[in-house]
């Protein structure tokens, strides 16, 4: 699915009469990959994720899947038919009373059959770690935040959205958890669907993002190869963002005097870039 | 073994008959030590932090914190006074939307006058980097700036541990910094105990302890450069080193480094440099 955004603008009331520009002229072409979204608390991450996902009309500019204007029409329903939004709070999208109700909503209301749909839920809940037959019964409010996290992704991950959007959904995980996230999210990607993954975790961006857009203040800031920006620590701190860990380490040893060959953005890239660096010097 | 703010016996909870949430969990913590507890979702951490302040009341074991038993119905109100927390998600734990009387409330609650309530509260939002932020609507700040509110809103009360569940996963690294700085700071000025739970290893690599938790139970404990290296332990309890101790470790395996494994950036700068 392709998304093109042309000079979304979005202003808010805040408070006592102040009016917030939340977003400024973004315009961007998103189609196919996984693209990480990232910038400061306030930066608009969270704003753009619920324009693209038409849950969020901006005042200026427009939205279009395929090519046809998102906001009505056929557009809105392709738009509608196909897109995935993980919210950054998981309990804000839950409203079933049971597990296996709310995993498998997105499905039955788009007319999967009962059977179908209980089998692709069981499916996502494993993917993300988690059993249908153990938390089915129970509240999605009564669970844990990392199991509430990962019931949220697998109910949108069971409708297979051509157009995944994710708001900081590793937050909270254990590592098991994270990486079971992050496969969920390539896998995802290979089999075609267009993805928007804002989050602050430079580590799991390294790991599954192809592209790098940085908002601040409501505008794109940075626009580029997940690779590239993210192992460029000094370019990530200029803006105020986190660069991966392996890529500080990497800035740290160079001001030490440490020989490190290229941008590692893993702990295992780094050992290797070290032992390079030693070669070459 | 010397004065214990901390003491935790046995402790088991199971939240419906049949399960075991927590397994007979025991460990003490110093006064004025900073502790991670790290471990898996589901481990029991949380429902071991909730024990500490007496949110989660204690069904079997023994537990005391600053010298109060749990198991005291008359102590919890001190005990409740003693520890305050700080959870993952900062908007859900305001009881008003303004700054000021939201970090008010704990004091005035716990029965001190208007005007003392008033100037601890602010005296625990300057010891948080917001001086001035008491008339802010809590809803118009910063995740990071909200976290530190409600750090500020626990200071307020003079406790003497203060528990930390998740406190950083939801904020930007900015925020994530200002509250370690913040929390650092209490612990200085005010010698508070600080338990921090956390997934983040780099953060918990910074403690002067770490307890490793596995399926309701501690399956280790000690310092960082001890439990923090041990791959096997950790992938045990769904865990992983930091990445500085990863790196070492692969280091190694291709024969380029040997001895202890740093366990943050700037051990690991050292080990390189040494």
């Amino acid at each position: 699915m392709r998304v093109t955004l042309e000079g979304i603008g979005l202003t808010f009331e805040g408070g006592a009469g102040e009016r917030v520009r939340a977003l400024d002229d973004v315009s961007l072409e998103l189609s196919g990959g996984v693209c990480g979204l990232m910038g400061q608390t306030g930066s608009g991450k969270t704003t753009l994720l619920e324009v693209i996902a038409g849950a969020t009309a901006p005042d200026a500019g427009r939205v279009l899947v395929d090519g046809e204007d998102a906001s009505r029409g056929a557009g809105a329903r392709a738009l509608a038919g196909s897109v995935g939004l993980v919210f950054q709070i998981p309990e804000r999208q839950f409203f079933e009373p049971t597990v296996a109700e709310e995993v498998t909503f997105g499905l039955l209301a788009r007319g999967v059959a009962a059977d179908e749909a209980r089998r692709r839920a069981a499916r996502a809940l494993e993917v993300m770690g988690l059993s249908l037959d153990a938390l089915g019964r129970r509240s999605p409010f009564a669970l844990s935040g990392g199991q509430q996290r990962r019931v949220a992704i697998a109910s949108v991950l069971a409708t297979r959205p051509g157009l995944l959007l994710l708001d900081e959904p590793t937050a909270g995980l254990d590592p098991r958890a994270r990486d079971a996230c992050l496969e969920a999210v390539r896998s995802a990607a290979a089999e075609g669907a267009t993805v928007v993954m804002a989050s602050h975790d430079a580590n799991a961006l390294a790991s599954v993002a192809d592209r790098l857009v940085c908002l601040e203040a409501g505008r794109v800031t940075l626009d580029g190869p997940a690779r590239e920006l993210l192992g460029d620590a000094p370019l990530m701190r200029d803006h105020g963002l986190e660069p991966a860990c392996a890529a500080r380490a990497a800035a740290a040893l160079r001001r030490a005097g440490v020989p490190v060959d290229g941008s590692p953005l893993t702990a295992v890239e780094l050992a290797e870039a070290v032992v390079r660096g030693r070669g070459r010097s | 073994m010397g004065e214990k703010i901390v003491e935790a016996r046995h402790v088991r909870h199971a939240y419906v008959p049949g399960r075991q949430d927590l397994r007979g969990v025991s460990l003490d913590v110093a006064p004025g030590e900073l502790v991670a507890i790290v471990g898996e979702n589901g481990s029991g951490k949380t429902t071991l932090a909730r024990h500490l302040n007496a949110l989660i009341p204690l069904q079997a074991g023994e537990l005391a914190v600053a010298g109060l038993d749990a198991a005291d119905p008359d102590a919890l109100w001190e005990l409740r006074r003693a520890c305050g927390m700080v959870f993952q998600n900062p908007e859900n734990q305001f009881v008003s939307s303004v700054v000021g009387e939201d970090v008010a409330f704990g004091p005035l609650n716990f029965g001190m006058s208007e005007k003392d309530a008033r100037a601890a509260a602010e005296a625990a939002l300057e010891a948080v980097g917001l001086a001035g932020f008491g008339r802010r609507d809590v809803h118009a700040l910063s995740g990071g700036q909200q976290q530190r509110v409600a750090l500020a809103g626990v200071l307020a009360s003079g406790p003497r541990v203060i528990v930390l569940d998740e406190a950083t996963s939801m904020i930007d690294p900015q925020g994530r910094d200002d509250l370690v700085r913040a929390v650092l700071r209490a612990r200085a000025e005010r010698g508070a105990t600080v338990i921090w739970i956390t997934h983040d290893m780099e953060l918990a690599a910074r403690a002067d302890r770490v307890f490793v938790m596995r399926a309701g139970e501690v399956a280790a404990a000690g310092a960082p450069g001890d439990v923090l290296v041990d791959e096997a332990l950790l992938a045990s309890a769904g865990l992983e080193p930091p990445m500085a101790a990863r790196a070492w470790h692969e280091l190694v395996r291709l024969g380029a480094a040997s001895g202890p494994a740093p366990v943050t950036v700037e051990g690991l700068v050292r080990s390189l440099c040494a």
